[in-house]
C-alpha cells in the first residue's frame, strides 16, 4: 500500500469507525433526497436526434433541414397486391379504408400520403396530363358540350342514359374522338354507374358513394414493385418527452391496420418505417432488458445470499448499492438535467459493476471473521486491505466510461459521465456506508452465529503448481486458435440487430429486398428551380440512386400549350345553373326507351371491341349489359317501380352539377408554380426559407453499409451538403465505431497510467494487464469460432471488459503482495470475490442471450464470452505467471 | 413572233408545273367490320388528315363495311385503300388490285382464321347449317382461304356478319353451325366463358388485310406505301394506328398474289 493510500484509508477508517450511524444516516438521507428530486425533475429525452452533437456538421445540416422542411419521418403501411388487377383494386380499397380510419385522429396522425388525385393538385390539375391527353380531353369536351347543354336543359336520368348511349355508339364524336385511352375508364365508369343504378332500383335509396366523382377520377395510388405493393406513408405525431416517442400514434396506426385487415382479410399488409423500427426496437430492447434485469437480480441476489452466507450481508451490499444509485440519479439531475436513450441504461451498468465492490469487502470481512478476529478488527482489515484494490479497480472502470467524455456522440458521452461518476459514487458508498453497516450489525451480533464456508479453490492451486507447463500449454492453445481471430468482422447492418420476427423488420425487408424501395431518403437543397432540375439530371445518372422526388414532379411541362387547349374547351362549357330543389319523378316510358338505347349501344360497342381483340373491355361491357338487363326486366314487370329511381336521379343531378362545375374550374387552368401549389404539396418540397428540397432514395439494400457508403459518396459528389437519414446513419455509425475504438484505446492508456501511479512500476502494470490481454485475445478467438461479429450494439462491451478484466488483475496482485511467491492465493477469499464479480457480470448479461433483439443478444454473447475468458485468464494466467516468476 | 411563241410555251409549261396536285381517294373496305360508316367517320377524317399532311395532296378517306356500301364506294373509283383479305382474293383480278403494303393487326404479320364449332364436334365436314364470320361476305374466297375447297362443295353455308360476338354466342346455343374468327377476335374470345363451349375444327394461317392500289401505278401510290410503312415509328401516327386497329403497315405478303381468284371462277387457285 502506498503512503497516500495508507493515509486515505486510515482517515476513512477513523471516519467510519467513529461515526457509523451518522455515515449510514447521511447516506440514506442523501439517497432519499436524490431519489425524490430526480423522480420529480429528471426528464427523459427520447429523441434520437439528441444523441449526436448538434455541432457535428452532418447532424447540424440534418437538424437545419428538419427545421426548414418539417419532420418527414414516415411510417410505411405496405400492402401486398399479388400483382393482379383484382389485387390492386382490393389494395386501393384497403388503403382507402385505412386512410379513413387514420383520419379520425388528426392529433395522432399528422399526414397520410398514398394516392394523388386531381383534387390534390389544385386548379391546375389538368395541366399534369400529357399533351396528347389534353388534346383528347379538349376535343372531347368540345364535342360533348352540345350533349351537356341538352342535358342541362332537361337534367333527368333518361336524358342522361340517352346521351351516354349516343356517346357509347360513337355518335357526337364522343369516345371515338376522344381517343382509345379514355375507353377503359369510360367503360369502367359506365359499369359502375349501372351497378349503382341497379342497386338503387332495388333499395329505392340514393347511392352511398358519389356517382360521378371527378375529384378522385384518375387518382394515382402509390404502387411499387410493378404494382405488387401499395405503399402508404403515414406521418405520426411525436412526443419526445416519452420513452415511446411515437407510442400512442403507432398503437393507433396498428389498431387501424388490424381493423382494416379484419375487414379485408384476403390481403397481407404490415407496418414499417424508421419510427416503427425504432419503436419496435425500443419495445423489444426494453422487454428484453426488463426480463434480463429481473432474472439477473434474482440470480445474483441468490448468489450473493449463498456466497455471502445469509440475507443480511447480501442485503447490506444491495442497500448500499441502491443508495449509490440514488445519489447517481441526483448527480444526473444536477449535471445534465435529463437522461437520453443511452444514458438511461446507467443503472443496469451500476447493478452489474457496483455490487462487486461490496462483495470484495464483505468476503474479506468474512475471511477475517473466520480467523476469529473482533468485529472492529475484521471490518478494519477488510477496509484497509481490500479497499485499495477496490478503489483501483473502480478507478480503472471509471476510465472506461470517462474515455468517451469528449465524444461528439453526446448520448454516449452522457452515459460515460453519469456511469463513470456513478461508479465513483458506488465505490464511495461501498467504502463508507457498507463498513459502517458491517460495524453496526457486527457489534449487535445481527449476523448468523455460524460462519460461512469460504469457497477456496485448491484444484486451481494444484493446477498452477506447475506454472511453466501451464503457461506453455496456454500459449500453444492461443496460437493454434489465432486463425479464428481473423474471422471476426465489424457488421454495420442495423437491421440485422433487430428482432427477426418483427413485422416492421419483415416489411422493411420486403421493401428493400423485393421492391428495391427504401424508407430512407437523403435530402438535398437547391436555391432555384433550375438548380433542382440540374441536380435531378445529375442524380438520375447515378447507379446508386433510386427514386428522386422534388417540386418538379408537381410542376407540369408545356403548361402554356396545355392551357391554350383547355381554356377554349372550358369557355365552350355552359355554366352550371344553381341547384334546383324541385324533385322530379322518373318517367317510366322515357326510362324504358333510354335503357333500350343504351343496351343497343353497348351491344354494338362490344361487337366492335370483340373485332378489335379487346377481350378485357368486352368483359366490362358484358357486366354493364347484365346490369341493364336486370333493370330493364324489373321495369318491364312493374313500370311504376321507376319511381324507386327518383333519389338516384336526384343524386345524379347533384353529382353531375358538381362535376361540371369542377371541370369548368380545371379547364380554366392557369400556370402552376411553387407559390400557387396546394400547401399540402408545397410544404413537402419548399422550405420555410424558400429553398427547394430534393428527396433521394437509394437503390438496392440501403442497410448494407457498403452500398450505403457508395450512395452517400455519390450524393456528396453532387452536393457536399447532403443530409437526411442515410447520411445520418452512415456518419453516426462511423462516429460510434470511432468513439468505441478510441474509448477502448484511451481506457487502456488511462488504466495503465492509474496502475503506474499506484505502483510506479512498468513491470507491475504489465502483470496487472496480463489477464486482460489474454482474456481479450481468447474472446476474439472464440468470437471467430462461434461466428459472432462485432456490431454497433456489442462493441461497447470491449471498454467494459477492459475495466472488468483489469479489476481482477488488480485484486489478484494486491493479494499476491501479501503472500509469498504467489503461493496460497487460491486459499484466500480473493479468487472467490473475483470469480463472484465475473459470475455476476455473466449472469447479468446472460439473460440477454434469450433477447429477441439480435443486437442485445450479441452483446450478451460478447459479455459472457469476454467475462468467461477474462475470468479464466485471471484464474489461470496471472497465478501461473506469479508462481513462475516467484512474485514477491 | 417566234419570241412570242417561246414565251407562250414557257408560260404553258409553268402553268402545268404549278397546277394543283391530284386529290387521292383512300378507301377502307372491310365488309363485316362492326359499326357503321357514320361511326367510323371521325377515324376516316383523322386518316385523311394524316395522309394529306404526309403526301402534301388533298386526301379523302371513305369507309364501307357491308356489300352495298362497298359497291357504292367502288363506284367512286378510289385510288388506294385497305381491303379485307377475302375481298382482295375474289376481286383482285377483276378490279386490277395491286398490293402495296400489308396491315399488322395486333402486331402480327400473318393472320390466323379459325373455324369454331360447338364443343364435341371434331370435324368441319360434320357441320350443317350456317357458319358466320366477318370475313365471309365473300364466301368463295373465304372457303378457299380457310378450307382450301370451293364453297359449293361444303356441307354448310358461309355467311358474312357484322356481329361476330353474337355469332360466337349462338354457336353453343345451336343457333349457328359455327363461326370463323380471325386472330384478334379469337384473342378476345379467350377471356370469355363461351369459348369453353366451343371447339376449333379448322385453322389456317392467311395473309393480313392488304393495302392495295386500284389500277395502274401512280407516284402518289408509291409515296403512300412509303408513308404507311413509316407510320409505325411515327409518334404522330400512334393514336391513328390504334383507331385503325393495326400496329402499323408492313411489306406486301409474298403469298398474296398467288391467292387471287379468276373473275367468276368457283374453284380455288392452285
Amino acid at each position: 500500500m502506498s503512503g497516500f493510500e495508507n493515509k486515505l484509508f486510515s482517515w476513512l477508517w477513523r471516519l467510519v469507525s467513529g461515526h457509523p450511524r451518522a455515515i449510514v444516516g447521511i447516506g440514506l438521507v442523501l439517497a432519499v433526497a436524490s431519489g425524490l428530486a430526480s423522480a420529480r425533475w429528471l426528464t427523459l429525452d427520447a429523441n434520437q436526434d439528441s444523441l449526436v452533437s448538434p455541432e457535428v456538421p452532418f447532424h447540424k445540416r440534418y437538424l437545419r433541414n428538419i427545421q426548414n422542411f418539417g419532420d418527414q419521418e414516415y411510417l410505411f403501411v405496405v400492402i401486398k397486391t399479388g400483382g393482379s388487377e383484382e389485387g390492386q383494386a382490393k389494395a386501393r380499397d384497403f388503403a382507402d379504408a385505412m386512410a379513413a380510419r387514420l383520419s379520425a385522429r388528426p392529433d395522432l396522425v399528422r399526414a397520410i400520403h398514398y394516392r394523388l388525385g386531381p383534387a390534390d393538385l389544385g386548379q391546375g390539375a389538368l395541366l399534369f396530363a400529357k399533351l396528347p391527353e389534353v388534346e383528347s380531353l379538349s376535343r372531347m369536351v368540345q364535342a360533348l358540350a352540345p350533349a351537356v347543354d341538352d342535358w342541362l336543359a332537361r337534367p333527368d336520368l333518361p336524358a342522361f342514359l340517352t346521351s351516354s348511349a349516343q356517346l357509347m355508339s360513337g355518335g357526337g364524336g364522343g369516345l371515338a374522338t376522344a381517343g382509345p385511352e379514355l375507353l377503359a375508364p369510360a367503360l369502367s365508369a359506365m359499369d359502375g354507374f349501372l351497378a349503382a343504378m341497379s342497386e338503387s332500383f332495388g333499395t329505392g335509396r340514393a347511392p352511398d358513394k358519389p356517382l360521378i366523382d371527378l375529384a378522385s377520377a384518375g387518382e394515382q395510388y402509390f404502387f411499387a414493385d410493378q404494382g405488387r405493393l401499395l405503399v402508404m406513408r403515414v406521418l405520426p405525431a411525436k412526443d419526445y418527452g416519452k420513452l415511446d416517442v411515437v407510442g400512442p400514434s403507432l398503437a393507433f396506426v396498428r389498431q387501424c391496420l388490424a381493423e382494416t385487415r379484419a375487414e379485408i382479410p384476403e390481403l397481407q399488409a404490415g407496418l414499417t418505417g424508421r419510427p416503427a423500427l425504432q419503436a419496435d426496437e425500443m419495445e423489444t430492447t426494453n422487454a428484453d432488458m426488463t426480463r434480463a434485469s429481473i432474472g439477473a437480480f434474482l440470480l445474483v441476489g441468490t448468489l450473493y445470499v449463498f456466497v455471502l452466507h445469509g440475507l443480511l450481508r447480501a442485503g447490506f451490499v444491495n442497500l448500499t448499492l441502491m443508495a449509490a444509485m440514488a445519489w447517481t440519479f441526483g448527480f444526473a439531475l444536477v449535471a445534465v438535467g435529463s437522461l437520453n436513450l443511452l444514458s438511461m441504461v446507467f443503472a443496469l451498468v451500476l447493478v452489474g459493476i457496483g455490487g462487486d465492490y461490496g462483495s470484495h469487502l464483505v468476503l474479506r470481512y468474512v475471511e477475517e471473521t473466520e480467523r476469529g478476529g473482533r468485529v472492529t478488527d475484521c471490518v478494519k482489515a477488510a477496509l484497509m486491505h481490500t479497499g485499495p484494490g477496490v478503489l483501483t479497480g473502480a478507478l480503472t472502470s471509471v476510465c472506461a466510461f470517462y474515455a468517451v467524455l469528449g465524444s461528439d456522440f453526446i448520448g454516449l458521452a452522457q452515459l460515460g459521465l453519469i456511469g463513470g461518476t456513478g461508479i465513483l459514487l458506488c465505490v464511495a458508498a461501498m467504502l463508507t456506508m457498507l463498513p459502517a453497516l458491517l460495524l453496526l450489525a457486527g457489534r449487535r451480533r445481527l449476523f448468523p452465529g455460524n460462519l460461512p464456508r469460504l469457497g477456496s479453490m485448491p484444484l486451481l492451486e494444484r493446477l498452477t503448481s506447475r506454472p511453466a507447463i501451464l503457461i506453455q500449454l496456454m500459449i500453444v492453445a492461443s496460437l493454434a486458435a489465432l486463425p479464428w481471430l481473423f474471422k471476426v468482422r465489424f457488421n454495420y447492418n442495423l437491421l440485422e440487430l433487430q428482432a427477426s420476427g418483427l413485422e416492421s423488420v419483415a416489411y422493411e425487408n420486403v421493401l428493400v429486398k423485393v421492391a428495391d424501395e427504401s424508407t430512407w431518403f437523403a435530402m438535398l437543397s437547391a436555391d432555384s428551380l433550375d438548380q433542382v432540375g440540374e441536380l435531378t439530371e445529375r442524380l438520375e445518372k447515378m447507379p446508386s440512386v433510386g427514386r428522386i422526388e422534388s417540386i418538379l414532379d408537381f410542376l407540369p411541362d408545356r403548361q402554356a400549350e396545355k392551357a391554350a387547349l383547355l381554356n377554349p374547351a372550358g369557355e365552350r362549357l355552359t355554366a352550371v345553373p344553381p341547384p334546383d330543389a324541385t324533385v322530379r319523378s322518373v318517367d317510366p316510358a322515357a326510362l324504358s326507351a333510354a335503357l333500350a338505347r343504351m343496351t343497343e349501344a353497348l351491344e354494338g360497342l362490344s361487337e366492335k371491341l370483340f373485332a378489335a381483340g379487346a377481350g378485357a373491355e368486352v368483359v366490362r361491357v358484358e357486366a354493364a349489359l347484365k346490369h341493364l338487363s336486370d333493370i330493364s326486366s324489373r321495369l318491364a314487370e312493374d313500370p311504376a317501380s321507376a319511381a324507386r329511381l327518383t333519389p338516384f336521379q336526384a343524386a345524379l343531378q347533384q353529382d353531375l352539377f358538381a362535376a361540371l362545375t369542377r371541370l369548368k374550374t380545371w379547364l380554366a387552368a392557369r400556370e402552376v408554380d411553387p407559390q400557387n401549389l396546394p400547401p399540402a404539396i408545397r410544404d413537402l418540397y419548399v422550405g420555410a426559407d424558400g429553398s427547394y428540397q430534393l428527396k433521394v432514395s437509394p437503390r438496392g439494400n440501403v442497410w448494407d453499409f457498403e452500398l450505403l457508403g457508395h450512395f452517400v459518396a455519390d450524393l456528396r459528389s453532387v452536393d457536399p451538403e447532403v443530409s437526411g437519414v442515410p447520411v445520418g446513419v452512415y456518419e453516426s455509425s462511423l462516429l460510434m465505431h470511432r468513439t468505441f475504438l478510441s474509448a477502448a484505446l484511451l481506457t487502456v492508456l488511462l488504466v495503465a497510467a492509474i496502475l503506474w501511479l499506484e505502483c510506479r512500476s512498468i513491470f507491475q502494470v504489465g502483470l496487472t494487464l496480463l489477464p486482460l490481454g489474454a482474456g481479450i485475445l481468447w474472446l476474439l478467438e472464440l468470437m471467430g469460432l462461434f461466428g459472432v461479429d462485432f456490431n454497433l450494439a456489442n462493441f461497447f462491451a470491449i471498454p467494459i471488459l477492459i475495466a472488468l478484466g483489469v479489476d481482477g488483475g488488480v485484486h489478484f496482485l494486491h493479494r499476491a503482495r501479501e503472500l509469498k511467491g504467489g503461493y496460497g492465493l487460491f486459499l484466500t477469499s480473493t479468487p472467490t470475490a473475483v470469480a463472484l464479480s465475473f459470475a455476476t457480470t455473466m449472469i447479468g448479461f446472460g439473460g440477454l442471450l434469450f433477447a429477441h433483439h439480435r443486437g442485445l443478444a450479441s452483446l450478451g454473447w460478447v459479455m459472457i464470452l469476454g467475462s468467461g475468458t477474462c475470468l479464466a485468464a485471471c484464474l489461470l494466467v496471472l497465478p501461473a505467471v506469479l508462481k513462475w516468476i516467484k512474485y514477491r | 413572233m417566234r419570241r412570242l411563241l417561246v414565251l407562250c410555251l414557257v408560260a404553258a409549261f409553268a402553268a402545268l408545273a404549278v397546277r394543283p396536285a391530284a386529290a387521292l381517294t383512300f378507301a377502307v373496305i372491310q365488309p363485316g367490320q362492326p359499326g357503321s360508316p357514320a361511326e367510323a367517320r371521325p377515324v376516316m377524317d383523322a386518316l385523311a388528315a394524316y395522309l394529306s399532311g404526309k403526301l402534301k395532296v388533298p386526301v379523302t378517306a371513305q369507309y364501307a363495311n357491308d356489300l352495298d356500301g362497298t359497291t357504292q364506294l367502288l363506284a367512286t373509283h378510289p385510288d388506294c385503300g385497305i381491303v379485307g383479305l377475302s375481298f382482295f382474293v375474289e376481286q383482285a383480278k377483276a378490279l386490277q388490285l395491286t398490293p402495296i403494303a400489308a396491315t399488322r393487326p395486333g402486331g402480327a404479320a400473318r393472320d390466323i382464321w379459325r373455324l369454331l364449332a360447338p364443343a364435341g364436334v371434331t370435324d368441319a365436314s360434320a357441320l350443317n347449317g350456317e357458319v358466320a364470320g366477318t370475313m365471309l361476305y365473300y364466301p368463295k374466297a373465304a372457303a378457299c382461304l380457310l378450307l382450301g375447297r370451293a364453297a359449293g362443295t361444303l356441307p354448310f353455308a358461309l355467311v358474312g356478319t357484322n356481329n361476330p360476338l353474337r355469332a360466337l354466342r349462338n354457336v353453343p346455343k345451336g343457333k349457328q353451325a359455327g363461326v370463323v374468327l380471325d386472330r384478334p377476335q379469337f384473342k378476345a374470345a379467350k377471356v370469355l366463358p363461351v369459348l369453353a363451349e366451343c371447339t376449333v375444327v379448322a385453322e389456317r394461317e392467311v395473309p393480313t388485310s392488304p393495302v392495295v392500289r386500284f389500277g395502274p401505278a401512280t407516284p402518289e401510290s408509291a409515296q403512300l406505301a412509303a408513308v404507311l410503312t413509316a407510320m409505325q415509328t411515327d409518334p404522330e401516327a400512334a393514336d391513328l394506328l390504334t383507331l385503325l386497329q393495326t400496329d402499323g403497315f408492313g411489306p406486301v405478303d409474298p403469298d398474296l398474289a398467288a391467292l387471287a381468284m379468276e373473275p367468276g371462277s368457283e374453284s380455288c387457285p392452285r
